[in-house]
């Protein structure tokens, strides 16, 4: 007896959002729809802001329900359906429809008409599956707002493939590169650029190779962000020989004792890894009993897997010159008479949750002799025949039987085995030793199997793991280097004021003026920049009005004055001139005597702020007062000249600054 | 109530109670809640039908180790419960409404952290507002959930927010919700009119601090939230309040507008813009749009000085130039997608509701030249995409009409813009070979628009060929809609003799793809039709609906595993019956007729083409007319017409299977805890 606990995929929805004026960003993430956060079966659908991008990553269905909660919620993002205005682009991992269910849904529904990436082979088995699903909403009468053939052409019209490691340009700042993911037939993850920050968002990825496809890989690419998905966050998964042995077993027993065999199985992907294993098997054992798969089925599989040929592992692109792996010698095309047949055969029947259509006829046939065998290869939602039985329910009410009429009594033996080609808790450490990225983020997967996992990345890695629930916003604060050209001779007069050779993991500090020209930042002198400008240079002149009491007269009081700036302004040049003014480098001052009172002297300073007034600052003994000041220059400068005249008894300051 | 659901209902809610985190399917609670939705608008009082769910909800709530998720579910209930007047009272004398609406019982709790309980009290509390009776437990937290983290939590609070000020909008005068509903229960009127002023003073207060430009990350995700639940608002209130609450915000939202920030763009766009106004008339429009085009096509010679920034922007930008072809198609009423498609969107709507097209014009007939040119390149591009939009092109001009010069007769658009057939034809006839399907179902749909008959007639050979060959579904499909189109465009009742029906019939009911099945139902439908119509004679039409094989087809598709398909099938067997057999003859009770369905269908079959062999007696034809009767009255149609009518899913998606499924899944997760390591994680494979 299994124990049979639906895993809980997490869709969240992350996003990095520039904070250009902090100079970093911040990455939210947070799941889309379904009101009710938490737990939630598939429907995969993230959204990353990064450096003012906002990107889209999968756009999944949730198979439980009939109505629109099926589909995410995108009015989260945005009211009146202005996901184009909205969203840089969207970016589809592969065709499992929990990551590519709701496409039709948002491009031709909603009206999202930006741009559409995913792979070759993703683009071409996309329609077939989504087509699929459209046949099982038609059975279903309660449906409301399903997409038409129609829409899924469309839709499928807007995509623009992607090849494995070639950099796409969305737009002059967003790129994206495709990398190989392993899983199903083009799963890719993608790695998402703009400027200098970046984030890998892995889809559903398998690190170990298996009989059709290859292991996921990707550059040492750094990311600020890797966000992987953790089906299998805590599982090391037994070993898949052994799994297969078991399912070999179950199967030949079945078989031998003269049983038929049913796999409900979904058109294209994990299905075909399950042929490949059977017909090897009736090749070494040379079994007789038929293998059959889905009507048609079989023709279309083998199309698009010879048509990407490349996408399949290195064993099967080896050999297919002398023999097509695809091309069955044991597995026949399925017609709906053979069913009723004698003798054990096996059937690979469409759909995959026992829900309507082949599979379910086939099983009411079979259901009744405890001779034969159902396989559940993968998931089943509540309201379907696969779910019950796996559940174990025996009895089973039938749709057309008379009301309180006999139940189908379930006597064939129920199996379940997952041979879906997830990371396990190995793939993911070593996903991320590959990748090494600055902070890691986990999806799709179980809250309490996550929580192991994230401690297990941030002891090793010493990086920050987070793992958002639906709907929650994670914020990821990065340091992008911008990079900045430096003007020649800005740099040649740096150079010339000495100090140490420029060393790059010293920062040294550079005065000049940033310009934004282009796209492009440069460093240049304040000279050439009013050039470039075509600007004129201002001078900015600040006065003050102090006033201090002092008996003597306004001469008198000059004078003192400038003895005493003589005095504690060592080496500077200090005029006294015979028009009445004092004169500190670009400093005037000049004394009058108030109206009311002639013993209250109101003395004016003006200054032009010039760089070489602050080693004259630094020199004076007033610097700690300077340093203490407020970072506006002209605070500084007249702050300093209050204190020198504090030492006249009885001063009362009035500082003003004027721009002239 | 279903008997058998309210005997069910107390072991389920015993189970849910002491769930904790165990349960097997994440949907399952909701759909316990939509069934519960749908009593409850059914006008059943739950409370009353199912006792246990007071007990269930005391149960939950006063467990302090209850799931989070089933507490959720039960505030929810608890919501739903409440909206009825009668159980609010009941719930209200049992203080279990002043309890779980508190925020602060749940923050002592520590439950408040979890977003799912915030979103559970937010969606319950929103229900119990369907009375004026609710408001009171109108709440600030309400407000501060706003800005909640968790973009579902801050959401529903906005959906809340707004269905509250809409609850108490004094509509007219003495036409509120509210009062109308004080006008019915003069109980405590001043009070709840209170309740509603303080309400909307709450909430506008709050709209009007929350707005304004922002200074930092936190209050930038306020002002977006607030301008959200504004564009909520402002689209459905009514005048008095909608004007109130214009005027609170104005000077925000043009501070705002004027601070220029990139981040509320968006969203004070949604409030500023009001999606039915255009702002000049639609010719001024159309002309800009024309212009921005020729300038995205690089044709700047009616280009002013001074522009050139702009232009070099905009030269050969995809995203301008499917703004205007979307504007342009929008501006004559009508949806549009990638530039080539979209223009071809945009011409065909523009063809269809305007101006005739004069022939005897030199610039149209130049304009005209341009097109064939253009329309021929891009039948052979690289792209399938290119080459479907093409095709679907053709096929919307070969359906359309217009008139050409003022003086000359209607003709089909393709023939007036692309000069006919000649021209057409040949494109269409090499897009058959397109090795992608989308691509040959385009071309096929495309032949099936074109009026020249003589020339479907003519196709029809490569049709069948495709029928019988295309390894994609789309083509197929198309090519039984073509024949329909064919057929039916034929005004004789007789269909066109080739011994194409029969074989289109009997290959298109034998197809993997079940809408090429449906398809060719309809197309026996057809045929039934002529033939009944044709002949006036039910013998004659019979005959030769078997000799076409009409029978067979609707007799497989019967049989069918997919459900539209026997659907059909059903449907036209029964008006096959009321057509041919006498009324008493209806459909005599045979029980296991079913499955001998297949049996029946050699038998007539065998029956009819022996009848044919014979010469001419009146007696055979009888006797063949009897046996069509029995076997159609054996077949129990009726019965398989009500069965298939309803949803596949009807039984295994009923509320007495959820309830079902519910108490399973708890005893296999019982015995499966003896087994540890057992556990197996399903997912999507």
């Amino acid at each position: 007896q299994h124990s049979y606990s639906f895993k809980s995929y997490r869709c969240a929805l992350v996003c990095l959002l520039p904070l250009l004026k902090e100079c970093n960003s911040e990455l939210l993430s947070s799941v889309l729809p379904f009101q009710g956060a938490g737990q939630d079966v598939g429907r995969s659908c993230i959204l990353v802001s990064i450096g003012g991008k906002n990107i889209m990553l999968d756009c999944g269905m949730h198979m439980g329900y009939n109505d629109d909660r099926r589909f995410p919620d995108f009015s989260y993002i945005t009211q009146n359906g202005r996901l184009t205005d909205f969203l840089d682009c969207l970016i589809i991992s592969h065709f499992h429809l929990d990551h590519c269910g709701a496409l039709p849904y948002m491009s031709e529904m909603v009206g999202y008409d930006g741009p559409i990436y995913m792979t070759h082979p993703t683009k071409a088995i996309c329609p077939i599956l989504l087509e699929d699903f459209r046949k099982i909403t038609v059975d279903k009468k309660g449906e409301t707002n399903f997409f038409t053939s129609q829409m899924i052409k469309d839709c499928m019209k807007k995509v623009i493939p992607l090849n494995l490691h070639q950099t796409v340009q969305v737009d002059d700042e967003l790129e994206i590169k495709a990398y190989y993911a392993g899983h199903v037939l083009g799963a890719a993850m993608v790695h998402i650029k703009v400027g200098s920050e970046s984030v890998v968002y892995t889809g559903d990825y398998n690190m170990t190779p298996d009989r059709h496809l290859g292991a996921a890989w990707i550059d040492k690419c750094r990311p600020d962000i890797l966000i992987s998905e953790s089906t299998y966050a805590t599982t090391i998964r037994d070993s898949k020989r052994c799994r297969e042995r078991d399912f070999l077993k179950k199967v030949h027993e079945s078989i031998e004792r003269g049983g038929k065999v049913l796999i409900p199985v979904f058109a294209l992907g994990r299905a075909q890894e399950l042929c490949i294993l059977l017909e090897t098997f009736w090749e070494r054992m040379n079994l007789k009993a038929p293998i059959y798969f889905s009507t048609g089925l079989t023709e279309k599989a083998n199309h698009y897997y010879k048509l990407f040929i490349t996408w399949t592992n290195q064993k099967i692109r080896k050999t297919f010159v002398q023999r097509n792996m695809f091309e069955f010698k044991h597995i026949k095309a399925f017609d709906r008479s053979y069913a009723d047949n004698p003798g054990p055969m096996v059937v690979f029947a469409t759909p995959g949750m026992l829900h309507a259509g082949q599979s379910l006829q086939i099983f009411k046939k079979w259901a009744g002799n405890e001779k034969n065998m159902v396989i559940m290869p993968g998931y089943c939602v509540q309201g379907t025949i696969g779910h019950k039985i796996l559940n174990g329910q025996r009895k089973l009410e039938m749709e057309g039987r008379a009301q309180n009429g006999p139940l189908l009594d379930v006597k064939l033996q129920v199996e379940y085995m997952s041979f879906s080609a997830h990371a396990d808790a190995k793939g993911i450490m070593q996903l991320i030793r590959m990748a090494e990225p600055r902070n890691m983020l986990l999806v799709h997967g179980e809250a309490v199997k996550m929580e192991f996992l994230k401690g297990k990345i941030e002891q090793e890695f010493s990086i920050d793991c987070y793992m958002p629930a639906n709907g929650e916003t994670t914020t990821v604060t990065t340091n992008p280097s911008v990079p900045v050209d430096i003007s020649l001779n800005l740099l040649k007069r740096e150079m010339a004021l000495g100090g140490p050779l420029p060393d790059p993991k010293k920062p040294r500090t550079m005065h000049g003026t940033l310009i934004m020209k282009e796209n492009s930042l440069k460093l240049v002198s304040s000279e050439q920049a009013l050039k470039e400008l075509g600007l004129n240079e201002h001078q900015l002149r600040f006065t003050c009005h102090v006033q201090l009491q002092d008996p003597h007269s306004d001469a008198d009081t000059l004078h003192r004055i400038y003895t005493h700036l003589k005095s504690v302004l060592k080496g500077y040049t200090i005029q006294h001139l015979p028009d009445g003014t004092v004169i500190v480098e670009s400093i005037v001052i000049k004394v009058s005597s108030s109206a009311e009172d002639s013993n209250t002297k109101v003395l004016l300073l003006s200054w032009s702020y010039q760089v070489i007034i602050e080693p004259l600052l630094k020199k004076s003994f007033l610097y700690p007062a300077v340093l203490a000041n407020p970072p506006l220059k002209s605070d500084v400068i007249s702050s300093f000249w209050v204190q020198t005249l504090l030492q006249f008894p009885d001063s009362n300051k009035h500082c003003g600054i004027t721009e002239s | 109530m279903d008997r058998e659901c309210v005997s069910l209902l107390p072991r389920v809610c015993e189970v849910l109670a002491a769930s904790g985190s165990s349960l097997p399917d994440d949907t399952i609670l909701e759909k316990l809640l939509d069934w519960f939705t749908a009593l409850t608008e059914a006008g059943e009082s739950l409370l009353e039908a199912c006792p246990c769910l007071l007990e269930f909800i005391s149960a939950v709530i006063h467990d302090t180790a209850s799931a989070p998720g089933v507490l959720s579910f039960t505030l929810r209930l608890i919501g739903l419960l409440a909206a009825a007047e009668d159980d609010f009272i009941v719930l209200k004398e049992s203080l279990v409404l002043d309890l779980v609406f508190s925020c602060q019982h749940w923050q002592e709790l520590g439950l408040w952290e979890d977003p799912c309980i915030r979103i559970g009290w937010i969606q319950g509390l929103r229900t119990t507002l369907q009375h004026p009776n609710g408001l009171s437990f109108f709440r600030q937290p309400l407000l501060q959930l706003q800005t909640d983290t968790s973009l579902f939590v801050a959401s529903a609070a906005n959906q809340m927010l707004a269905h509250v000020l809409l609850f108490c909008q004094p509509e007219d005068e003495q036409n509120t919700s509210v009062s109308k509903a004080v006008v019915e229960n003069p109980a405590e009127p001043m009070e709840i009119n209170q309740d509603c002023t303080a309400v909307v003073d709450a909430i506008s207060e709050y709209l009007k601090r929350a707005l304004g430009v922002p200074k930092g990350s936190a209050q930038l995700h306020q002002c977006q939230q607030t301008l959200r639940l504004l564009a909520l608002l402002l689209g459905q209130t009514k005048p008095p309040l909608h004007d109130k609450l214009l005027q609170t915000v104005t000077a925000s939202l043009e501070e705002m507008v004027a601070a220029d920030c990139s981040e509320l763009t968006l969203p004070l766009m949604d409030v500023i813009l009001d999606p039915d106004c255009l702002p000049c008339a639609p010719d001024l429009i159309v002309s800009g749009i024309l212009s921005l085009l020729r300038i995205c096509s690089g044709d700047s010679s009616s280009s002013s000085a001074g522009c050139s920034e702009v232009f070099r922007n905009v030269i050969g930008s995809g995203k301008v130039q499917k703004c205007a072809l979307e504007a342009l198609t929008a501006v004559s009423n009508s949806p549009g997608e990638a530039v080539l498609h979209k223009s071809y969107q945009a011409l065909v709507k523009w063809m269809s509701v305007s101006c005739a097209i004069d022939l005897h014009n030199k610039s149209h007939c130049l304009c005209l030249l341009d097109l064939v040119q253009v329309v021929k390149k891009r039948a052979c591009d690289m792209r399938w995409e290119v080459r479907d939009s093409t095709m679907e092109f053709l096929g919307h001009l070969g359906a359309m009409r217009v008139c050409r010069a003022p003086a000359e007769q209607a003709c089909d658009a393709s023939e007036a813009l692309l000069g006919g057939c000649c021209c057409t034809t040949p494109l269409l006839r090499e897009a058959l070979q397109d090795p992608e399907s989308y691509v040959r179902a385009s071309a096929i749909k495309a032949l099936a628009q074109t009026v020249m008959h003589s020339w479907q007639e003519g196709a029809a050979p490569t049709q069948e060929q495709i029928l019988s060959q295309d390894t994609e579904g789309f083509a197929r499909r198309a090519v039984v809609k073509f024949f329909i189109a064919w057929f039916s465009s034929h005004t004789s009742h007789t269909p066109p003799s080739s011994p194409s029906v029969r074989s289109v019939l009997s290959r298109g009911c034998a197809d993997l793809d079940w809408e090429v099945k449906v398809h060719t139902l309809e197309l026996a439908e057809l045929l039934l039709d002529k033939a009944f119509l044709g002949h006036g004679s039910y013998t004659k039409g019979s005959d030769s609906l078997v000799e076409q094989g009409v029978i067979s087809a609707l007799l497989s598709g019967l049989v069918d595993c997919d459900r539209p398909v026997a659907l059909k099938a059903c449907r036209l067997l029964i008006t096959l019956r009321v057509t041919v057999c006498p009324a008493s003859q209806g459909d005599p009770d045979v029980s296991d007729a079913t499955a001998n369905a297949e049996r029946d269908l050699n038998a007539l079959n065998a029956t009819s083409f022996e009848d044919h062999s014979e010469e001419g007696a009146s007696a055979v034809s009888h006797c063949e007319r009897v046996s069509v009767c029995e076997a159609l009255g054996s077949l129990g149609l009726d019965d398989k017409l009500e069965i298939l009518s309803r949803s596949s899913d009807h039984v295994h998606n009923s509320p007495l299977s959820l309830l079902q499924d519910i108490l399973t899944a708890s005893t296999s997760h019982t015995h499966s805890n003896t087994q540890p390591g057992q556990e197996v994680i399903v997912d999507c494979y």
